[in-house]
């Protein structure tokens, strides 16, 4: 059974026709076509679907999309305005905050909401932001470092 | 590559991309492909009666079904033990031991067509 979903994408309005069981991942991937959020675990563990719904960072993969009705959701293809790297993205590019790339957006998101709420987080408050972020390659040193740069940049 | 460089950071040649979201996995590309998925066995050790797959094979959106009948091909890491095959034949020798494999047009239907497959064991001793 599908119905009409409205809410935000990025700062774009939508409506589209949506299954009522579909997830909120499924819908941003296949069905707006951004597939810059990622399905990890597909569980709720490893942060890598990490999006911004109403500003705060929630797991994309648990979410249901109707859940999101005249909801503001953010991916990471909406940080980079006009093609410039939001100060985070910049961060994890500057820092090599990013190796693979697979936990990066989820990364960067989490990031995002935590400096949305604490503009000046130090590192114990990165830890726990990013706490349900998981990355298998570079491990959390760089990234803690990415963050600490965007907050002062 | 210059000496000066060592102990510098190198930014990555794809990390702008990496970073936008732009970078394309294989899970990102939109391929049509179908979608796998193998169904196990819950005993340690069983004796494999019946593996019915015709529900499975009905359904709309399911390619392909497979069991260890269509794969009498043994394999194995030594050439002297070339006693394997990748789906059970006539009996389970492990919990979750493959028995069958579905291709289907998404993972939903894939899963279903899983839950469609009838299996007849006869448990046998550990």
């Amino acid at each position: 059974m599908k119905s009409v979903l409205g809410l935000t994408v990025n700062g774009r309005a939508r409506e589209d026709a949506v299954a009522y069981n579909a997830l909120l991942i499924d819908y941003l991937r296949e069905h707006v076509g951004l597939s810059g959020t990622k399905m990890g675990c597909d569980g709720g563990e490893c942060g890598a679907c990490t999006v911004l719904i109403d500003g705060a960072a929630r797991l994309s993969c648990i979410t249901l999309a109707h859940g999101c009705a005249g909801r503001h959701v953010e991916t990471v293809e909406g940080l980079a305005a006009g093609g410039r790297l939001s100060p985070v993205q910049r961060a994890f590019h500057e820092t090599l905050g990013a190796q693979c790339g697979y936990c990066t957006p989820g990364m960067i998101m989490a990031a995002e909401g935590l400096l949305r709420r604490d503009p000046d987080p130090d590192a114990d408050a990165i830890r726990a932001a990013l706490g349900s972020n998981i990355c298998r390659c570079t491990g959390y040193v760089k990234i803690i470092e990415a963050v600490r740069q965007a907050a002062a940049s | 590559m210059n000496v000066g460089r060592i102990g510098a950071r190198t930014p990555l040649v794809d990390g702008p991309d990496k970073v936008a979201g732009k970078a394309l996995f294989s899970a990102d590309f939109q391929t049509g492909a179908l979608v796998g998925a193998i169904l196990r066995g819950t005993f340690g050790h069983a004796e494999l009666l019946d593996v019915d797959t015709g529900a499975a094979r009905a359904m709309p959106g399911v390619r392909a079904v497979i069991t260890g009948a269509d794969c009498d091909v043994p394999f194995g890491v030594l050439p002297i033990a070339e006693n394997e095959f990748p789906l059970a034949r006539e009996r389970v020798r492990y919990r979750g031991e493959p028995i069958a494999a579905v291709a289907a047009v998404d993972a939903k239907t894939a899963r279903a067509a899983l839950d469609a497959i009838k299996i007849s064991y006869r448990e046998m001793p550990v």
